[in-house]
Parts: structure tokens; C-alpha cells; sequence
């Protein structure tokens, strides 16, 4: 029996200041893996192909291993600088071109030309995979969306043909299906789906072979992820190449020595996925890891650990809506009744204003900000989040006013609301806690208001939301009142945000029935205008409109964070770029 | 019954089996829509407005027996399908999280088997006696705790405040560059058995540096159990009459615990210890989880999470096999333990 109390007693002398201390974070933390940059996250790469990758990680991975034609100035999300491309110009309004580097080599021996450029671009519009990226590439340059309808490819070989040439030798021109802005064009070139591939590679290695003329390229058109070479090799002509990926482990890069900009500051990149945020924050501390990946929940962890870099306040191109649905399905198990009569809601109930208004005003924007996101966040009046042109903070957004929020419920169906109530429940996905949060906040809040106003809450799997969000039948919408969910930019324009919110074929809009000729035209006429006065003035008035007749309850932009050792410097925000860690190449690490 | 008979038996047995276990997964994940399982598909908000493109694709709205015969056609072409959630074949993800998992199997078994059995004969001969009380304490504590927490814990104090001291992962960056390049050879992929054969001691250390906490986590829950079965399998041998024999011949004790009670004591865990060795070489989720160490029980949850159906069906294929196999050794094993026992005639 002895040894035991021995034992026990052992254990506690270690255990005990193990538990009560901070796990070791007051001690310096080391310098580490000299001339390499580890960094311990959650997302795993989807594929390395660049026309595939449509996630951050994918795309961050990407973006270490290829170059784009053109490359965002630091911060700036609408000032360039010249990539594999030394110069563009516009050659009409519905055309540009970009004169192509000479000298530069991929990582496997070829020469850049401008014959892979244009094969880059031809081979994304021919593979055009379902759920994928090239949709930016395929509206402007096609006049369409997919080149598929139900099963069907709907593009000839010369339309592709046509859309990107090479001309003058070595400029590739993009002729555009219609007037395109030359701006939004290039955001969308420099993002990750914009990579420069090498063709005599590509087709050594069994890809499409660039011939456009039959009808073989068809059969390269929304294949499966494995038929190509490129989900799991990679030969760019950026700063790092591909040395490993040990799916659902890490990928490791090994610096290209001969990278056109100059030798990069790290030999290797290793991203390691590590589900277990205990285990990443340990591995940061005993700077085993440069950078990881930290939820906003145990950001106060780190926050008086001395011997990190911690950079705060950074607007992300994302947002999180309430959405409201129009257009409820009858057989929605959700509403109840499926009647006003206290019991339910009718699956019209939000189609009458002063309900979206009602719900809108009952909403506690600041505990949710306090509560949701840590007070890390920004609040938002429409889709258009800061960082996007005709963003502007002044312009008219909700706040709670319980009062004014009764006020408008009394008015709502014909004034027979307050006295009959109404039941429904609301969904978040389970483990999303902010999400969570937010139902909460409006169940409390309209209960306050009158205890006739009854919504419960129901967390569900991610995929079945999904299901019951992007769902229609003959006459009706999905079965879901509410439903929450986030969007992030794919380019930082503010027709990306207002489209799927606002427009009534829209991603969102679409499934909730939501939208208006009116405003159609106001986003069709703002979509294609040069950024100015003009364009910002355009876009306060569809700021206002969804103000006016609000199609969910902004939530917020949240505003992102990044933890380092102390060792690493030279990072700047960009949002656009993918991942957390940053611009790496222009970042650097040392003990100094 | 003949040994290789038996055997070949038991292995013509698999293919009902695993007929059975495909068709009653597959029935399961038909509950999910086609939507459901086509945002696998889907790995952005904008990607949504392609489901039913990829609904389209990949037949998911197609009745249940097409969809369960285009797998086994592909299944009897050598084809388990495609792994999205770790973008590689099913059968090469088998591959590649197994040595993992079977590396912590091989390290943790032997420690659950033999501790258990040791501390619980020590307690069944000392009865009610302090050993007895301590040991039933302490495998009522080791069952009581959570995995997850003793993890963490362990992690806590062994990474955290001993800096840097058994860290989780399965090689430290450096280790992983040398096994990575073309000077160490991977003949089994489990670091540690490559590590002796290639006659690299760092990566031997470093192997077992980071083996050390799961295998701990693992073993402190599965020898709670063992020592529990041990006990009580003891106790009711040490009542037999042969027992009373022996001592009344005046067989030393040492004796007739170790010849008499507890090889007789042995039978029903070696059952125990069959599936416990099939269940952790099916993966230890929490373990794999917490320390890095992915292997088969990581890979398993990310698919069932995502509604991975293909490396769902791999996976419990895989598991069916294991199981089957097991219980073939755990009979062999029987015949050797007890000589009363025959293949395929129960005890004599």
C-alpha cells in the first residue's frame, strides 16, 4: 500500500503546478528549426490544382508553389504589381492583354511561354469542375456560369479557343463574352485559380493536350479529382516546390533556389493539420511551431504570453447572416402549425416587412459582438464589408430597440401578431457556438418582447443544413424559417457580396425567394461600373435598400488575429490572400 | 477438425460477413439525402449552386441497390474507391494509416495484456487484502478516467511543462525529413520497426519519444479492464476443486497460482485480449486525436464526420476482416492454453 501513497504522491507534486500553470508559457520560448517555418493549422488540402482548389488551404499551398500573371501591391486589394506578366493593357472594353515574362523556368527544367498561359486558362474553362473555382473565368470569358447544363456540355471547342490567344508572340489576350472591368479581372487573375501551369508538362503527364478542334477535350470536362496528375504533383514556377504531402498529416516545401524574385527565406515550409487546439498551442509555445492556427474561442490563452507576435484587428472578407425565408416549405416540420395561429408560422410569415423589421430591431447586436466574436468584429448594415469599395460605416444599420421592434411586430400581419404569437424553430450547425449565440440572442430578445413569441433552437448536422437550405420544390423554398451562414470573398469586389445576398437568382437570395426587379437592375447597373464616386454612391443605394427591406440580420465581419514566436517579422494583411500565415515570401525568421 | 481446414472455414465465413457489413452500411448512409452526401463534393459557401451537378456525377440520387452494385463492381475490380477527406484511394488510405495505428496496437498490447494479468492474479490471491484493495482502486480509477482528459494532461505535463519532453505527433520535423528522403527506407511504414531495420537509432528514439504518452493514454483505460477480468477469472478458478487438490498434496502456493489458477484463468482473457488488439488496430479516435498520431481511428471519424461513404465502407471492410481473423488466432490460442479445447468441437 506504500508505494502507492508513494506514487500518488509523486504524481500530485507533478501534476498539481502542471494544471495551475500556464503549460510552461512563462518560460521564453526557443529559437527553433532554423531556415524553416512550421505552422500547425486545421484545413487540408482539397488538391494542388490550381483550377480544382476552391478552399484556403488549397489555395494557400498554391500559392507558395505557382506564380499568377499579376500580384496584389502589399496591402492594397486594387493596386498591382507585375508577376509572370511585365505589363497588361486594355485593349477594349471587352479585351485585355498581358505581355509574358521571358527567362523565367518552372521547378521541373521548362521555360515559361506564353503558350502556357494560354493553356492554363483553356484548360480551367475545359475542365470546369462542378463546386470549383472557374466560374470566375467561364462568366466573363463564356457569357455563362458552367459550361454544363443538366449534363450537357453547352460550350464548342471554339468559344474556349476564342476566349484566351496568344497574340504579338508573347502577350495572351482574355476576349471577354462582354464589357468586363479591367479591375475585377484582375483580382480574379490573381488569385490562386490564376497559377501559371507548364504545358509540355501537363501533357507529358496525361492532362488535356490543348487540342480544342474535336470533340476529345469534352472528355477532360468535370472529371473526377484523382484523373488529374495535378490534385497531387505540382511543378510551378514559385518560390517553394513540392517536396511531400502526406495527406492528412502535412505537406512540406523545399525552397526553389533559382526563383526568379531571389532565393526565398525559408528552406523548407512544413503545414502540419493538427486537429487538437491544446496540442498546437503547446507546440507554439516550445517553439516547435512558428505559426498556428488559433479559434477566436482560446484567443485569451495567448494574449499575455510575452514571446509571441500577436497582430489583432485584421477585416477579414467574409460575413455571417440570419437569413430569413420567404417562402417556407408547407411540410417544414419547423413551423409548427404551419398556420398563425400561435401554433406556428404560415410559410409566408416573413414575406410581411415589419416581421423582417420586428426580428431586426429584437436583435442584440452588441451581445452578440461581446459574446459570439469576442468583440472582434465589425457590425454590418448590408453584405458589403469593409475592405470592398462602396463600403462605407456611415450608412444606415439595425440596432436592438425593443420598442421600436414591438412597434413594428404589432403592425405585422394585419396587427394580429401580438395578440396570437407565433412558434417556429431555428437551427444552427452543432459545435458552431457562435452560431449557436446568435439564436439565442433573437430567441431571448423576442421572447422578451412578448412570451406569445416562442422560437426554439435546434442544432443539426453541417451537411443536413445544407440540404435544407439549398433545396426547392415546385412551389416552395427550403424547410428552414432561419438559417445562418457566412460568405467569403472570392474576389474583393463588391458585386461578390451584394450578388449572392441581394439578387434574386443570387446563391442566397435565390433559396429564400428574396429579391425585386428593382433592385436586380440597381445591382446589374452597379456590377460592371468603374470604382469611384459613382460606384460607391450606386452601392449605398442597394446598401439602403436591404436596409429598407432587409433579407436577414447582418451579423457581422469578423476581424481576424494572428499568433507568431516572436522570431518571425516582415507580415503585412492582405485579405485576399489565402491561409493565415501571410505573404511568406516576404516574411523572414531569426533569433535576433 | 484439421488445422488448415478449420482455417479455410473460417475464411470462406468472411464473405457473408462481409456482404452483410457493406449492405447494412450502405442501407445507413442512404438515410442521408443526396444533397447530404454530395456537400462532401463541396468545400466553399459559392460551390453550392454545382449539388446537384455533383448529385448528377456521382449517381447519388440513383436507387440504393444501383448505387450498392456500381460499388461492388468497382470493389471487384480491385477498387475500394476514393478517400475525399484525405484525397487518396480507399485502399492506399488503409495503407497509409494503418502502420500508425498498428504501431500503438503493438506498443500498447503487450502492456495492457501483461499488466493486467499480473496485477489482477496478484489481487485475486491476496483477497481482500491490501493489494486487492489498491488494485481494484486503481482499475476503477484507470477506467473512470477520460481519455480525452488523461491525454491532455499527460500532454500538459509532458510537452508543456517539461518543455518539449515527449511531444505528440509521431516524428519531430527533423526525424521526418530523414525518414523522407531517399536514404531511410520505409519497408513498413510503423517508424520504429523501420528505424531497427534500417539501424538508425535517432530516429528509433524519436520514434519511441513520441510513443510514449498515447501509448500511456491507451493503456491506462485497457489494463483497468483486463485486471478487473483477471480478478475475478482468478477467483473463480482458485475456488476449483483441483486447487483444493493440489494445496491439499502441499503444492507450494507460488505453484498452484501460477501452473494451476491462472493458466486456467487465462482463457476468457485471451478472448478479451483478441478483441481488444482488433479494436485498437482499428484506431484509438480520441488518442489519435489529441497527440497527432493519425492513424486508422482518425482517418475513420473524419470520414463518418463528412459522410466519407467510401472510406466508411473501406473502413469497417477492413474491421470486418480484423475481427474475423482475430477470433481465428483467439481459437488456435485456445487449443494451446487448454488442451481439452478442439477446432470446430468445443471442449472435450
Amino acid at each position: 500500500m506504500g508505494w502507492i501513497i508513494v506514487a500518488v504522491l509523486c504524481l500530485s507534486l507533478v501534476v498539481f503546478p502542471a494544471c495551475t500553470g500556464d503549460g510552461g508559457g512563462s518560460e521564453p520560448i526557443p529559437y527553433l528549426h532554423d531556415g524553416q517555418f512550421i505552422q500547425q493549422t486545421i484545413g487540408e488540402v482539397d488538391s494542388l490544382d490550381p483550377a480544382w482548389g476552391y478552399d484556403t488551404a488549397s489555395g494557400e499551398q498554391t500559392d507558395y508553389i505557382y506564380d499568377t500573371l499579376l500580384s496584389y501591391d502589399q496591402e492594397s486589394t486594387t493596386d498591382f504589381i507585375t508577376g509572370l506578366a511585365t505589363n497588361w493593357t486594355e485593349v477594349s472594353t471587352t479585351a485585355m492583354k498581358f505581355h509574358i515574362a521571358s527567362g523565367i523556368t518552372f521547378h521541373e527544367g521548362g521555360n515559361l511561354t506564353a503558350e502556357d498561359v494560354e493553356y492554363t486558362f483553356e484548360r480551367a474553362l475545359v475542365q470546369d469542375r462542378a463546386g470549383g473555382p472557374t466560374w470566375m473565368f467561364n462568366y466573363p470569358l463564356l457569357g455563362k456560369f458552367r459550361t454544363r447544363s443538366a449534363g450537357n456540355i453547352t460550350v464548342t471547342g471554339a468559344e474556349i479557343d476564342a476566349a484566351v490567344e496568344i497574340v504579338d508572340t508573347d502577350w495572351v489576350q482574355f476576349n471577354f463574352a462582354f464589357e468586363f472591368p479591367a479591375i475585377q479581372w484582375k483580382q480574379i487573375l490573381v488569385q490562386s485559380w490564376g497559377s501559371i501551369l507548364d504545358k509540355e508538362w501537363c501533357v507529358a503527364n496525361g492532362e488535356w493536350d490543348g487540342d480544342l478542334s474535336g470533340e476529345g477535350w469534352k472528355a477532360y470536362n468535370n472529371p473526377d479529382k484523382q484523373d488529374s496528375y495535378l490534385y497531387n504533383h505540382a511543378n510551378g514556377t514559385g518560390p517553394w516546390k513540392l517536396d511531400l504531402w502526406e495527406a492528412g498529416e502535412y505537406i512540406r516545401l523545399i525552397a526553389n533556389d533559382d526563383y526568379w524574385r531571389g532565393a526565398p527565406p525559408f528552406d523548407t515550409v512544413i503545414t502540419q493539420w493538427v486537429d487538437e487546439w491544446s496540442s498546437r498551442k503547446l507546440t507554439l509555445l516550445n517553439g516547435d511551431a512558428d505559426h498556428v492556427y488559433v479559434p477566436r474561442a482560446y484567443i485569451g490563452e495567448l494574449l499575455d504570453i510575452d514571446d509571441l507576435l500577436k497582430i489583432s484587428a485584421l477585416p477579414e472578407l467574409s460575413n455571417d447572416c440570419l437569413f430569413f425565408n420567404m417562402n417556407i416549405d408547407p411540410e417544414s416540420d419547423l413551423i409548427g402549425s404551419g398556420m398563425l395561429d400561435g401554433e406556428g408560422i404560415p410559410s409566408d410569415f416573413f414575406t410581411d416587412i415589419h416581421v423582417r423589421k420586428g426580428f431586426s430591431l429584437a436583435f442584440d447586436y452588441d451581445t452578440y459582438l461581446a459574446d459570439a466574436l469576442l468583440g472582434e468584429g465589425t457590425m454590418l448594415g448590408s453584405p458589403l464589408v469593409n475592405g470592398l469599395a462602396g463600403y462605407d460605416p456611415d450608412l444606415p444599420k439595425y440596432e436592438q430597440d425593443l420598442v421600436e421592434a414591438a412597434a413594428e411586430l404589432d403592425l405585422a400581419w394585419g396587427g394580429n401578431l401580438t395578440s396570437l404569437g407565433f412558434k417556429f424553430t431555428m437551427v444552427y450547425n452543432s459545435g458552431n457556438i457562435p452560431r449557436k449565440t446568435a439564436c439565442e440572442i433573437l430567441a431571448e430578445a423576442l421572447y422578451s418582447i412578448n412570451p406569445l413569441y416562442q422560437v426554439s433552437i435546434l442544432p443539426m448536422a453541417w451537411p443536413t443544413i445544407l440540404d435544407n437550405i439549398f433545396t426547392e420544390t415546385e412551389t416552395s423554398k427550403g424547410p428552414l424559417p432561419l438559417f445562418q451562414i457566412g460568405w467569403i470573398a472570392d474576389y474583393p469586389d463588391a458585386d461578390n457580396f451584394i450578388t449572392p445576398f441581394m439578387f434574386s437568382e443570387g446563391d442566397f437570395a435565390y433559396f429564400q425567394d428574396y429579391g425585386s426587379p428593382t433592385v436586380d437592375a440597381m445591382i446589374e447597373a452597379a456590377r460592371f461600373m468603374a470604382n469611384g464616386p459613382a460606384r460607391d454612391a450606386a452601392y449605398a443605394d442597394i446598401h439602403n435598400a436591404y436596409h429598407d427591406d432587409p433579407g436577414g440580420i447582418m451579423l457581422a465581419q469578423p476581424l481576424g488575429r494572428r499568433f507568431f514566436t516572436k522570431y518571425i517579422s516582415g507580415f503585412y494583411f492582405n485579405p485576399t490572400i489565402p491561409g493565415t500565415p501571410g505573404p511568406l515570401y516576404e516574411m523572414s525568421k531569426s533569433e535576433s | 477438425m484439421e488445422l488448415r481446414a478449420y482455417i479455410a472455414r473460417r475464411l470462406l465465413l468472411l464473405i457473408p460477413v462481409l456482404f452483410g457489413v457493406t449492405v447494412f452500411i450502405f442501407a445507413i448512409t442512404m438515410f442521408f439525402s443526396p444533397t447530404e452526401r454530395a456537400t462532401l463534393y463541396v468545400t466553399s459557401p459559392q460551390g453550392m449552386r454545382d449539388l446537384p451537378s455533383i448529385i448528377e456525377q456521382y449517381g447519388l440520387d440513383r436507387p440504393f441497390f444501383v448505387q450498392y452494385g456500381t460499388w461492388l463492381n468497382q470493389v471487384f475490380h480491385g477498387n475500394l474507391g476514393w478517400s475525399n477527406v484525405v484525397s487518396m484511394p480507399v485502399g492506399r488510405a488503409i495503407f497509409h494509416y494503418l502502420p500508425a495505428t498498428l504501431e500503438l496496437a503493438i506498443f500498447a498490447t503487450p502492456i495492457i495484456i501483461l499488466t493486467g494479468i499480473f496485477f489482477g492474479s496478484r489481487a485475486a490471491a491476496h483477497k481482500d487484502k491490501p493489494v486487492d484493495h489498491a488494485t481494484r482502486v486503481v482499475a476503477i480509477l484507470g477506467w473512470s478516467l477520460p481519455t480525452f482528459w488523461l491525454g491532455l494532461l499527460l500532454m500538459m505535463i509532458f510537452y508543456g511543462y517539461f518543455r518539449g519532453l515527449l511531444p505528440p505527433g509521431r516524428l519531430s520535423s527533423a526525424m521526418e525529413i530523414m525518414v523522407t528522403s531517399g536514404d531511410f527506407i520505409r519497408y513498413t511504414r510503423i517508424n520504429t520497426l523501420d528505424a531497427i531495420l534500417n539501424l538508425n537509432g535517432p530516429v528509433l528514439l524519436d520514434a519511441l519519444r513520441h510513443l510514449i504518452l498515447p501509448v500511456i493514454t491507451i493503456s491506462t483505460v485497457n489494463v483497468a479492464f483486463i485486471m478487473r477480468l483477471m480478478r475475478s477469472s482468478m477467483l473463480e478458478s482458485l475456488g476449483k476443486g483441483y486447487i483444493l487438490t493440489a494445496r491439499a498434496k502441499g503444492v507450494q502456493e507460488k505453484l498452484v497460482i501460477s501452473k494451476h489458477a491462472r493458466r486456467n484463468a487465462l482463457i476468457p482473457v485471451i478472448t478479451v485480449s483478441g478483441y481488444l488488439f482488433a479494436a485498437l488496430a482499428g484506431g484509438a479516435v480520441i488518442t489519435e486525436t489529441i497527440f497527432s498520431f493519425k492513424g486508422m481511428g482518425w482517418w475513420a471519424s473524419q470520414s463518418a464526420l463528412r459522410l466519407d461513404i467510401s472510406s466508411v465502407l473501406g473502413f469497417a471492410l477492413f474491421m470486418a476482416v480484423m475481427f474475423v481473423l482475430v477470433n481465428l488466432v483467439v481459437d488456435i490460442l485456445y487449443t494451446r492454453v487448454d488442451p481439452r479445447v478442439r477446432l470446430g468441437g468445443g471442449v472435450q
